[in-house]
């Protein structure tokens, strides 16, 4: 049976992001669900942070389907609601089957009678599977009653409604009158194919009630007749290899149905938390947008009037928004200014508003246009021991910032807040200078912050790195 | 080499290990065995020359690439797992008895041959000699060389198939009342209605009532396949066994792009060092034993070496305190050195190597005996881990240095490593005592005094503040460049 894809439209990669931490992302997830009662949703969001997309596709895939929830109302919640609990069925059901078999065999671990118990169990199995169906023709109904325009949808929608008019389904009706029958008298058929080593490959069972199903069962064949004496002990074993095939296929059939079930509901947990950020964006009066989002090689980042979530969502910092562009032309910014006045959170916020398209997720600006980047590289300068030896402190920025260059792949967008401070001008700014212009030739975009303006200064003639100033009023200007 | 000695170090750098967790015990050791032959044939060439060397080295990475390849390696498999289901059906053969069992046994060896041949030949290789191995050129050829007796095989099967398939589907009725079966009828029918093919599927035996009745039915068909056994039996026998011969080695070769995978997977660098006869110098060596830790990522976060050794220098005297990675870089090397002889991918960044004849690795201390004699030593590769002796540590290190000078002289290239208790490290104690034209490589201590698993030719008198920690973490210009030209992702 086919997967759902709600999240994938093709199978992807997730990006790397070093110093996760630094960017406070999991303050997100608390913001958006900040009752106690929802911390599994909490965390849920955060490992969807962790783990940003690296196809475009897929994030428009996720963009158009997250459109279709808030244009459709309910239909999330209906969706959520048939979904669920596909889990706690699956735990009933073999319940059931475990106790039936107890019932069927005595204590040594022997059937009663073979055929006895395979014909009880596949009448458990084809009751769960009729009301795994019915609920799979309820989904078909939901998705058919609204309106959608996300191809996702659409497809999901294509293919559950061609699972159910799949073989699989066909003998649904068979299976109904199976379970109203008493089955302590019946006719049966088999059918079996030979293979080439003339071995029996059981193709399939037909259980015939009545004189009328009998005469419409043997006009589906050419017949070309042969009788032989067969006895019902050489029938047992083909009608017990025939029952396993059944049984297999019921269990596998089930299976699947419930696994349909719990993949929906678990993708659809991605949309929850989507249409619920949007929610709280909303709420706290901010504009969104989804980006437009396109391949790595293109090498972009443009941002018209960015604001950081989590300044929005918490009432905190300034209310200043920025615009950022990076080219493959100009892959660096470094940006210095006087202490708290925005560099480090601005910093924040291009890094996360990169994770959040690249996760399908809205970002809070006027207009965007983001490449993919293949990894997040943050370091912050190491401030746990503000009396730490600085060189002591320093070499630990330089063991971290050795650690992400080794890391480092095409595409990737590194930030660097306030890099090397602990030691002087001299000693840091050829370290920097060499470590910037080797990355921007090997197309990896950077977000430099400095407190050091002379080390701004230098990049102002270097032709891929923009040097910015940050006025005390939070505003971002080109150095002059 | 002596085998026993070769496995001794295959066990000792964790490469068994490693290969166990990766194929399997029993893979594992096939393998070790196959690396074995390898290595010695390779060993064999090199001490008949270069060209010989370099041809051998050339084949072998051929083929191995050729098989790791990701666009190759499904097909490979699938070819193997056909081969050796042949391999195995021809072997039951022999022990089949009867015309009925010896003509199904025949049928089977003809349908698994036709099938590995469809298998083979599903995939166009241009066969290029540059590009694709000569055994694998071979094994592609097979079904086009042996076309006219497979175009017969195929003729007939083709028929016998057909029949049978006209045969196929019997249906049996039957009634059942309170658990007993009774009044049942037999029909041979026509085709299985398409909806119904292969929907459940079981196998179960025919009853000989049956398989009499389906003889009787059609005695032409039958006697046609007792013909064709009778006729093909040894041209079916042949080919399936010249075609079955390719399975062994093309397993080990899937084992080794297996193991080759899981590299890659753990991001460890791979690279195809150039043959030199006058050095080895490897950048980024990495101990891959290092992988059975299990740790996320490993490959990205384990500590690399670099590696010089000239076959003119004496061997090298390594120096270090316990638990600076001695032993593990030791383990990278053999590894590396075996990988190179086998013509495996090396785990470093880049380099040159030496072809070597013998590996021996002595990781447990030195012991004569786990060397080869006098004569076996010239060009192999030694790596000794020194004795620890905590009373006099300058005896084990003077003992150390004789023994060094003495390999040497008999044609080992290598490393001897000690244990060094001083932290004043090589400066300070082990460079006094050894002789100048013996190479040095010290265990480098970071800043706050904790191991960095790294070694480096001692270079007297290393001054260290911002500038020296720049250059400790490859972060000055050149470092930078060659770190982005070695990383395989630029």
């Amino acid at each position: 049976m086919s997967t759902i894809n709600l999240l994938e439209l093709i199978p992807d990669d997730r990006i790397k992001i070093i110093g996760a931490a630094d960017l406070q992302l999991e303050r997100l997830p608390a913001l958006v669900y900040p009752d106690e009662a929802d911390a599994e949703k909490r965390a849920y969001a955060s490992g969807v942070l962790r783990a940003p997309l690296c196809r475009p596709e897929n994030i428009t895939h996720r963009r158009d389907i997250a459109r279709d929830f808030l244009a459709s109302g309910d239909l999330l919640d209906r969706l959520e609601q048939i979904s669920a609990g596909a889990g706690d069925y699956r735990r009933t059901w073999q319940d059931e089957r475990r106790q039936l078999f107890a019932d069927l065999h005595s204590d040594d671990g022997a059937p009663v009678s073979d055929i006895e118990a395979k014909f009880a169990m596949l009448k458990l199995n084809l009751r769960s599977f009729l009301q795994l169906s019915g609920r799979l023709k309820e989904l078909i109904d939901i998705l058919a009653s609204s309106t959608l325009y996300a191809e996702g949808l659409l497809e999901f929608k294509e293919t559950c409604v061609k699972l159910y008019a799949s073989h699989a389904f066909s003998d649904v009706p068979r299976a109904a009158r199976l379970l109203e029958a008493d089955t302590s008298d019946y006719t049966a058929e088999l059918l079996l194919g030979l293979n080439e080593s003339l071995t029996v490959e059981t193709v399939n069972l037909n259980m015939l009630y009545t004189a009328d199903d009998n005469a419409a069962g043997a006009d589906e064949y050419d017949s070309d007749e042969l009788s032989a004496h067969i006895t019902a002990e050489e029938i047992e074993p083909l009608l017990l290899a025939a029952l396993d095939a059944l049984n297999d296929h019921t269990v596998e059939s089930c299976e699947a149905l419930i696994g349909l079930f719990q993949e929906l509901f678990t993708e659809l947990r991605f949309y929850r938390f989507c249409l619920d950020f949007c929610r709280a964006l909303s709420n706290a009066g901010s504009h969104y947008i989804f980006p437009q989002v396109t391949e790595a090689e293109s090498g972009v980042t443009s941002i018209l009037a960015l604001r950081d979530p989590l300044e929005v969502l918490s009432g905190e910092g300034t209310a200043v928004p920025h615009n950022i562009l990076l080219t493959p032309e100009r892959s660096g910014i470094v940006v210095t200014g006087p202490g708290g006045v925005g560099k480090t959170a601005l910093l924040r916020a291009v890094c996360t508003a990169q994770i959040l398209a690249q996760c399908g997720l809205p970002v809070i600006c006027k207009d965007a246009s983001l490449s993919i980047r293949s990894g997040i590289f943050v370091s912050f300068t190491d401030v746990s021991d503000p009396n730490r030896d600085l060189l002591r402190r320093f070499e630990s920025e330089a063991q971290a910032m050795a650690k992400i260059i080794d890391s480092l792949t095409p595409w990737a967008l590194v930030a660097l807040n306030e890099l090397f401070e602990t030691v002087s001008f001299a000693d840091a700014a050829d370290a920097l200078y060499n470590i910037f212009s080797v990355m921007t030739q090997h197309n990896i975009a950077f977000f430099a912050t400095t407190h050091m303006p002379r080390l701004a200064e230098r990049f102002m003639e270097v032709d891929r790195i923009t040097a910015m100033q940050m006025t005390a009023e939070g505003r971002l200007e080109p150095m002059q | 080499m002596k085998k026993e000695l070769f496995m001794n170090c295959i066990r000792d750098t964790g490469l068994l290990a490693l290969m166990t967790e990766c194929l399997g015990e029993v893979a594992a050791g096939q393998t070790a065995a196959q690396m074995y032959l390898e290595f010695e044939e390779s060993a064999a060439a090199s001490r008949s020359g270069d060209a010989e060397f370099n041809a051998r080295l050339s084949e072998a990475r051929l083929l191995i690439a050729g098989v790791s390849d990701p666009d190759n390696f499904e097909y490979y498999n699938d070819v193997f797992k056909k081969l050796f289901g042949l391999g195995r059906t021809l072997k039951a053969y022999p022990k089949l008895s009867g015309a009925q069992e010896k003509t199904l046994g025949l049928l089977q060896i003809a349908k698994e041959l036709l099938d590995a041949c469809d298998t083979v030949a599903a995939r166009k290789f241009d066969n290029n000699p540059d590009t694709i191995a000569a055994e694998l050129r071979a094994l592609h050829e097979f079904p086009q060389r042996y076309s006219k007796e497979l175009a017969e095989i195929h003729k007939r099967m083709t028929y016998i198939r057909r029949e049978l398939s006209s045969l196929p589907l019997i249906k049996l009725r039957f009634s059942r009342t309170g658990g007993r079966i009774y009044g049942c009828e037999l029909e041979l029918t026509g085709k299985v209605p398409a909806h119904k093919q292969g929907a459940h599927s079981g196998v179960a035996e025919l009853p000989d009532a049956l398989s009499d009745e389906l003889k009787s039915l059609r005695p032409e068909l039958f006697s046609s396949i007792a013909a064709f056994c009778e006729k093909q039996e040894n041209a079916l026998l042949t080919l399936a066994s010249s075609i079955s011969a390719f399975a062994g080695h093309l397993e080990y070769l899937l084992d080794l792009a297996r193991l080759q995978n899981m590299l890659k997977k753990n991001n460890i660098p791979l690279c195809s060092p150039r043959p030199s006869r006058r050095t080895t110098d490897l950048i980024n060596l990495c101990d891959i034993s290092l992988l059975l830790l299990r740790r996320d990522n490993l490959g990205r976060t384990m500590v690399m070496n670099n590696l010089t050794l000239h076959r003119k220098d004496y061997m090298s005297l390594m120096a270090g305190q316990i638990g600076t990675g001695k032993t593990s870089f030791l383990r990278a090397i053999a590894i590396a050195h075996v990988f190179f002889m086998l013509g495996m991918p090396v785990p470093a960044a880049m380099g040159s190597m030496m072809p070597v004849a013998g590996v021996y690795l002595c990781s447990h201390g030195y012991d004569p005996e786990l060397l080869p004699p006098d004569n076996e030593l010239r060009d192999s590769l030694l790596l000794v881990l020194w004795p620890d002796s905590e009373q006099s540590s300058m005896k084990e290190l003077n003992d150390c240095v004789d023994k060094l000078v003495e390999f040497s002289a008999r044609g080992a290239h290598g490393i001897c490593a000690v244990r060094t208790f001083s932290t004043r490290g090589v400066s300070g104690t082990v460079s006094e005592i050894v002789p100048e034209n013996v190479p040095l490589l010290d265990a480098v201590t970071g800043r706050d005094g904790k191991r960095t698993f790294r070694f480096k030719t001692v270079h007297r008198g290393d001054d260290s503040r911002a500038t020296d920690i720049i250059t400790r973490y490859g972060l000055d210009k050149s470092d930078l460049l060659l770190r982005f030209r070695t990383n395989r992702k630029f």
